[in-house]
């Protein structure tokens, strides 16, 4: 399980990995995996989404997020988001 | 001694501004990511020595789409002197991941660190110093938008350029990693090894193109190197190799860099997005947005203000109205010349082209409010927005745009196509921008719905088209998707730019970067086009036996349009629109004309029913209007001859509609509403014009798939038509 100190500082207990796309606006985390095809992950690369990347959720509606990272804004679909893990 | 010097970057990050600053050329600045797709060059304005271009944005040197592979390409093979790096430094994390894959290349490197202006808003400070000691290149801090620090930079890069300076190797990575590039570098023996290190270097992060351009054994054997490293050491190369550069760039900044501020601030940008964005308000105020962007293009209402014409109506006018002038100078210069000439520019290239005059300015308003729209960042939201929605169909929100802009003209919307990421979305969305209604259809329902449903509502029917249009659209989106690429909708993930009021000059260098698509278009294939169709309108056999010479009164050997080439070829192919009502030939050379330019059809019409186009019928027409009026539509002072009258009621008054009571004789060509409507239709979703299927050649890059996609649209175009007809006639028996 997951506790959430404050929105930088968290703490893991046991496997605390979920899906980005489950994150709520304003949560902070860190990326841990990405399940999907290998050109996607390296597009992601590309665009700041590393193993350990710090994400902020800042928006959300029915198409997908809003993301920040790295001080940069990306928008994704829902469904991306769900094979991006996080901890 | 000459210098090619390029500019690569982050999409955004302002190359173009700095092209456009180092060498006053004309050229686009958007907001759009990767809407620079060719490559621009343009000398230094105060050192002509330096050749400046400009690539594509990209992210990476492992390209994604197609247009970062156009940078990567040029890097590396091309190898330009000295490679202009610039860095957003309001982002400098993400922005220095591409540096350094700059610098891996060996390539000679001056980084301009952008945006500086930004940055000292927010108050927070960078060590140049220390930066570029830790990247082993020059680091110049600019902002390009207000030309600060341009000079210092350009004094740099002619050093660098002309000096024997080159990077200084930095190491980047470090445990296993350099010891794999050693062996797999060993392999593949480049002559340069610096070369070598980075094809190896690419080869472990899973790069086909690189992999591909191997010796067969020698792709064997890297191959095997890559997989036992991989096993061995537990790792994925290309993760870790990402990792490695990010913790780099993490270091050096923490050492260069001091934030003012380190939580998250909410910006103006953040403010904006959560209404423009939202749940509940995205929708409507992107309605709305749509509503304007049309109304100020082709109202004759604006802003519902009856008689008030809209931007786009006015400037139309006016257009035609300097034509209406030029061709009179012309008709004057050739009263003596022989019949045929004057036929050929008068009726043929000044009428033909005069189909067009009328809403070229329609399609410059749209296009640049289209660029407004995109240079001010609100396009990636409604792509963003807009992707909920495309996505149930099978395509990506970034589809939206080109379909927008086919309803200006579809040959710049086809090339908007190339932003897309999706090779998929690409193919499918360039095949239904040609459904779109076009500025150059619109005249031909303009001119159906006054002939045909003057007794209904009119406006409502005009709607339908529309509709139509966009709903078979989806349709045919959704076959292709699920019929023949057998997929669904490709993932959609976007940078979204901070919201920035665009300089004018920006939006209209953008603005005409697309209608130069367009006017190259009229320029030539429509010029071309006028030319041959005139010329098959006007001959025969008998012109080139003397027999049409010998039966005119002055001798000449034209034909008349009914006895053309073109009616036989009308006459040929006739039957096969019988199931649709227009089985006729007049109507089905309207169709052809339209392959020409769909602008041409109404035109076609006048000259086809000229039988109805009397003098007398004109006289009485026009009577019914003051004199105001007709300098309006281009009379001269009260001048009224025959041919101008002939001319202004072809392109102005059937162009807008206006006479209900037009051709008699064609409505024994197309007998009923039902008829009238799939004529419509047909023209709306047939193969577009030539200039179009131009585009969608080099869109599709094959003629086989261009061929495919006309077989779609034409396949389409018939059931449609076919479907309507025939369920009009059964609902009008009852
Ligand atoms: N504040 C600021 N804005 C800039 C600067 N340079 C460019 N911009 C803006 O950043 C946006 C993107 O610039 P553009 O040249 O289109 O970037 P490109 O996509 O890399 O070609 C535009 O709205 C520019 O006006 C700068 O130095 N300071
Ligand atoms: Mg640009």
């Amino acid at each position: 399980m997951i506790t959430i100190v404050n929105e930088n500082q968290y703490h893991l207990k046991g496997d605390g990995t979920m899906a980005l796309s489950m994150m709520a606006i304003g949560e902070t985390r860190r990326i841990s995996e990405f399940r999907g095809k290998p050109e996607m992950k390296q597009h992601l690369q590309n665009l700041g989404f590393q193993k350990g990347a710090e994400i902020k959720v800042v928006g959300e509606n029915p198409s997908g997020l809003i993301l920040l990272i790295k001080d940069v804004r990306i928008a994704l679909n829902r469904g991306l988001a769900s094979m991006i893990l996080v901890d | 001694m000459s210098y090619t010097i390029a500019l690569a970057g982050n999409p955004n990050c302002g190359k173009t501004t700095l092209f456009n600053e180092l060498t006053g050329s004309k050229q686009h600045v958007g907001n759009w990511p990767g809407v620079t797709v060719e490559k621009k060059e343009g000398l230094y304005r105060k050192n002509k020595e330096l050749n400046i271009l400009d690539l594509p944005g990209t992210y990476s040197l492992s390209p994604y789409s197609a247009e970062e592979l156009i940078a990567r390409d040029y890097i590396v093979k091309e190898k330009p002197d000295v490679v202009i790096n610039i860095v957003d430094a309001t982002s400098i994390e993400r922005n220095l991941y591409l540096t350094l894959q700059i610098l891996e290349t060996g390539i000679k490197t001056v980084v301009a660190l952008n945006m500086m202006d930004e940055v000292e808003q927010r108050g927070d400070q960078i060590n140049f110093d220390k930066l570029s000691k830790s990247l082993g290149v020059k680091v110049i801090p600019i902002t390009a938008k207000s030309r600060k620090g341009l000079d210092n930079l350009m004094h740099e890069v002619e050093e660098v350029a002309k000096g024997d300076i080159r990077p200084t190797q930095i190491s980047v990575f470090h445990g296993k990693i350099p010891q794999i590039i050693a062996q797999v570098s060993s392999v593949i023996q480049e002559e340069n090894e610096q070369y070598g290190n980075w094809k190896a270097l690419k080869i472990l992060e899973n790069d086909q193109q690189i992999l591909d351009s191997l010796k067969e054994d020698d792709q064997l054997r890297v191959t095997q190197i890559v997989n036992q490293a991989e096993k061995e050491y537990q790792m994925d190369l290309e993760a870790e190799i990402a990792d490695q550069r990010y913790q780099f760039i993490a270091n050096i900044t923490k050492a260069s860099v001091v934030k003012k501020s380190t939580g998250y601030t909410e910006t103006t940008s953040d403010k904006l997005d959560k209404v423009l964005t939202n749940r509940f308000a995205a929708i409507p105020i992107f309605a709305i947005i749509m509503y304007l962007l049309f109304a100020t293009t082709f109202s004759e209402s604006f802003l519902f203000i009856e008689g008030l014409q809209s931007p786009g109506v006015w400037l139309a006018g006016l257009a035609e109205t300097v034509w209406g002038f030029l061709t009179g100078l012309l008709e004057g210069v050739l009263v003596n010349a022989s019949p045929w000439v004057f036929s050929l520019v008068i009726d043929g290239i000044m009428g033909g082209l005069g189909a067009i005059v009328g809403f070229i300015p329609l399609v410059l308003v749209l296009f640049l409010l289209i660029s407004f729209l995109e240079d001010c960042g609100y396009m990636a939201r409604i792509a963003f927005v807009m992707d909920r929605i495309f996505r149930k169909f099978g395509l990506s929100g970034r589809s939206f745009i080109p379909l927008l802009m086919g309803f200006g003209c579809s040959v710049p919307a086809m090339t908007a196509t190339r932003t897309l990421e999706s090779e998929k979305d690409r193919k499918i969305t360039t095949i239904i921008t040609g459904f779109m209604p076009c500025g150059a259809k619109v005249p031909i329902f303009a001119m159906f719905v006054s002939v045909f449903f003057a007794d209904g509502n009119k406006t409502l029917v005009t709607y339908s088209i529309y509709m139509l249009s966009i709903v078979v659209a989806i349709l045919i989106s959704l076959f292709l998707n699920k019929v023949v690429y057998k997929s669904g909708a490709s993932n959609f993930i976007m940078e979204l730019p901070k919201y920035r009021i665009p300089m004018a000059k920006t939006v209209f260098i953008h603005g005409y970067e697309k209608i130069k698509d367009f006017a190259i278009k009229a320029g030539t294939i429509i010029f071309m086009s006028t030319i041959i169709l005139w010329l098959l309108s006007n001959f025969n056999v008998d012109s080139f036996n003397g027999k049409n010479a010998a039966a005119s009164d002055n001798g000449s050997n034209l034909a008349e349009m009914d006895d053309s080439f073109l009616a036989d070829i009308g006459n040929v192919i006739a039957p096969v629109f019988k199931p649709l009502g227009f089985g006729e030939w007049r109507p089905t050379v309207g169709v052809i004309t339209g392959w020409i330019a769909k602008e041409n059809v109404v035109v076609t019409f006048a000259q086809l029913y000229d039988d109805d186009v009397t003098e007398e019928y004109l006289e009485t027409f026009f009577q019914k209007y003051t004199t105001e009026e007709l300098s309006d539509f281009g009379f001269e002072d009260g001048v009224y001859d025959f041919d101008t009258a002939f001319t202004i009621y072809s392109e102005v008054i059937l162009f807008e509609g206006q006479d209900e009571n037009a051709f008699h004789t064609m409505k024994d060509d197309i007998k009923t509403k039902a008829a009238a409507y799939a004529y419509m239709v047909f023209n709306l979703l047939c193969m577009p014009c030539f200039a179009a299927v131009g585009a969608m050649k080099r869109e599709l890059k094959t003629w086989r798939l261009t061929g495919f996609g006309i077989f779609v649209q034409m396949t389409t175009a018939y059931l449609v038509s076919l479907m309507i007809y025939q369920i009009g006639n059964l609902i009008g028996k009852f």
